[in-house]
């Protein structure tokens, strides 16, 4: 008997998957959908008892320290994320470009840092700083996320360099650039996609990461994912819930928005 | 040397334990379209990159108008190069590419946009210059790498296979328009291709080169007509080999070679030769005629053969006929089609046909170790 694939297989397959594609979503979203109505919940309690704002009144004018340690998470994410990013593009391009010794050992060891768990890193980053006795403070947070950080910009960036055809660098040599020259207006332009992208990826890795920023804070240099971290240790508050829809449409406006910018940037 | 502009002394180039280049000489004069041919992986590439200065050569010299080159690195030559990728700049509008150069020198604004405007125009693309590479086609990316190589008015242009990547029909264009271009301009053109007739129909000269060194160099004419080595006359055309001895030397160009299976011919005679001296003779199959019947009055300088038709390609212009003479010997004969359905008398698979050249065009190509 031959096997008639196309009608046996079609429409059970479209509603198969549309089924699955809708218990994905729902396995996905519902949790925020109910983070989102929960936040404009009157009560405490997890029953409804007719919407309010109060907890986002209470998150915008009676939550000091919050604030104080988001103002500390952004300095952080920033800062990090502009230093691991100029390092990372840097080493990136210095692997792509010369051809030394340890090119290979060195693009190893490069991604290390990304596979060992978090948990070790935060240990043997607070032994090293206890070690050169540095007192830990915000400046060591910076130091830790920007060391977790050099590994994703240079991946991202070497990818982006590894669809570079080389003779076009030799062609800016050739048509008469010197090797600055080369990197400024060839190199990196053509890097600056991947560069973005590297330093998008770095902030939001700084922004949430909780576990090394646990071992390298000091007292008083608190970051908001501690924060809210001390906050649940006394009940989760509501508060959180109308942060977290905060977070949450923060996150999408600053990706639609960067998303557009790279585009407008690059395709014209 | 006087006259020449660019000058290639013994150079050796080694990868690991590997000869690339052999000691290779040349002699490029100024204006000229010289072409590097070869068979792929016989270090075309590698001599181009020792010109444009992207290789140092292990051994010997290149000169630039008797300046030594080797110490002076890519950027300061006056040398550019067009690559077989065409290595355009993605984030740059075509405008922006061939102004590239330009910008690096600093020249004004309004220098540069009359400069490559009139370069956009050289190459046929006056009203392309807002677009970005990738929105160019093949061909169209190829004219815009060579207006970029030609604005910094280089004394020497060079080309590495600058057509492979195109289609056939376009590539025979952008031959023509390049021969144009080089008329026009009047740089030196140094052009890598493992194309035959690529090389032959555009050159001045060109240069055959196998296993990392120079076999022959010549006009496209002495290449074709007259190869000195088997290697030249395979890898430029078809050709006829055959293998016999020499019998007779009739007089001053000429000289009778017996060859088993098909008996006496007479053949050019350019070297010195003696009686009993195994030869190497070919003769390329356009200039063999074919017939199923003897033409009358045919001049004693013609070799008359009979055979057999053992295969017949027919390829549109011309039709390829194998004819076998014996169990080791076998002519390949192309016969034009002037007036295909009116030919005196088709030839068909197996016939018995009858073949005849000139004397002048068979040569000898190999003396000895055969
Ligand atoms: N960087 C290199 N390292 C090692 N070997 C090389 C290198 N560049 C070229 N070769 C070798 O040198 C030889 C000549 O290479 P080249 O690229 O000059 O050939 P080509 O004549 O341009 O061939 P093609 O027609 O295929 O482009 C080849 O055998 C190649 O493998
Ligand atoms: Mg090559």
């Amino acid at each position: 008997m031959k096997l008639d694939l196309k009608n046996t297989g079609n429409k059970p397959t479209g509603k198969f998957s549309l089924g699955m594609f809708t218990l994905v979503i729902c396995f996905l979203y519902m949790p925020l959908m109910i983070l989102i109505v929960y936040s404009f919940n009157e009560s405490r309690m997890m029953s409804w008892s007719g919407f309010s704002l109060r907890w986002y009144n209470s998150l915008f004018f009676e939550s000091k320290n919050l604030w104080r340690s988001f103002g500390n998470s952004a300095l952080i994410a920033v800062t990090s994320a502009t230093i691991s990013t100029i390092i990372g593009t840097l080493g990136a391009i210095g692997l792509y470009w010369y051809k030394f010794r340890f090119n290979k050992t060195i693009k190893v060891a490069a991604f290390v840092p990304m596979l060992i768990p978090e948990i070790i890193m935060g240990v043997s980053l607070l032994i090293f700083f206890a070690g050169i006795k540095l007192r830990l403070s915000l400046f060591t947070i910076f130091l830790a996320h920007t060391t977790f950080n050099i590994p994703f910009v240079l991946m991202v960036v070497m990818a982006r360099l590894e669809e570079f055809d080389f003779s076009i660098v030799e062609a800016a040599y050739d048509l008469g650039a010197a090797e600055l020259q080369t990197l400024t207006k060839v190199i990196l332009p053509f890097a600056m996609p991947g560069i973005i992208s590297g330093f998008l990826i770095a902030v939001t890795l700084s922004l949430e990461d909780f576990v090394i920023t646990f071992f390298v804070s000091g007292p008083g240099s608190s970051t908001l994912p501690l924060h809210i971290f001390s906050m649940i240790r006394f009940g989760v508050s509501p508060v959180i819930n109308a942060l977290s829809v905060v977070m949450i449409a923060g996150t999408v406006v600053l990706a639609v928005l960067s998303r557009n910018v790279i585009k407008y940037m690059f395709q014209k | 040397m006087k006259g020449s502009l660019v000058t290639i002394k013994n150079v050796e180039k080694s990868f690991g334990g590997f000869r690339a280049l052999k000691g290779v000489s040349l002699e490029i004069k100024k204006g000229e379209f010289y072409s590097l041919l070869g068979p792929s992986g016989c270090g075309k590439t590698t001599l181009l990159r020792i010109i444009a200065g992207f290789e140092e050569p292990s051994a010997g010299a290149v000169l630039l108008d008797g300046r030594d080159m080797v110490p002076i690195p890519a950027n300061r030559r006056p040398v550019n190069t067009i690559f077989q990728t065409y290595a355009l700049f993605p984030h740059l509008t075509v405008f922006e590419n061939v102004a590239f150069p330009l910008r690096l020198k600093k020249l004004p604004n309004a220098t540069v946009k009359d400069k490559v405007q009139q370069f956009l125009e050289l190459v046929k693309l006056p009203n392309e210059g807002k677009k970005l590479p990738a929105q160019l086609s093949g061909g169209q990316k190829q004219r815009v790498a060579i207006a970029r190589a030609l604005i910094n008015e280089p004394s020497v242009l060079l080309l590495d296979e600058p057509l492979s990547a195109l289609d056939a029909k376009l590539r025979q264009h952008m031959l023509i328009e390049l021969d144009t271009i080089h008329d026009k301009i009047g740089i030196t053109f140094i052009y890598v291709t493992h194309d035959q007739q690529e090389a032959l129909s555009v050159s001045d000269r060109v240069a055959v080169m196998n296993e990392g060194e120079i076999v022959q160099i010549g006009t496209p004419f002495e290449i074709y007509e007259s190869p000195t080595s088997p290697f030249v006359a395979h890898f430029i055309g078809e050709t006829n080999y055959i293998i016999g001895a020499v019998t007779r030397l009739i007089d001053e160009v000429r000289v009778e070679i017996e060859f088993p299976e098909i008996g006496a011919v007479v053949a050019y005679r350019d070297k010195p030769l003696s009686v009993g001296d195994s030869v190497k003779m070919t003769i390329r199959p356009e200039k063999i005629r074919i017939s199923t019947e003897l033409p009358e009055g045919l001049s004693e300088k013609f070799n008359v053969l009979s055979g057999n038709v053992d295969e017949v390609i027919y390829s549109g212009f011309q039709s390829k006929f194998f004819v076998r003479m014996g169990e080791r010997t076998m002519f390949r004969v192309f016969k034009q089609h002037v007036r295909y359905f009116m030919d005196e008398k088709a030839i068909n698979w197996k016939d018995q046909v009858y073949i005849w050249w000139h004397y002048n065009d068979s040569f000898i190509v190999e003396v000895g170790e055969t």
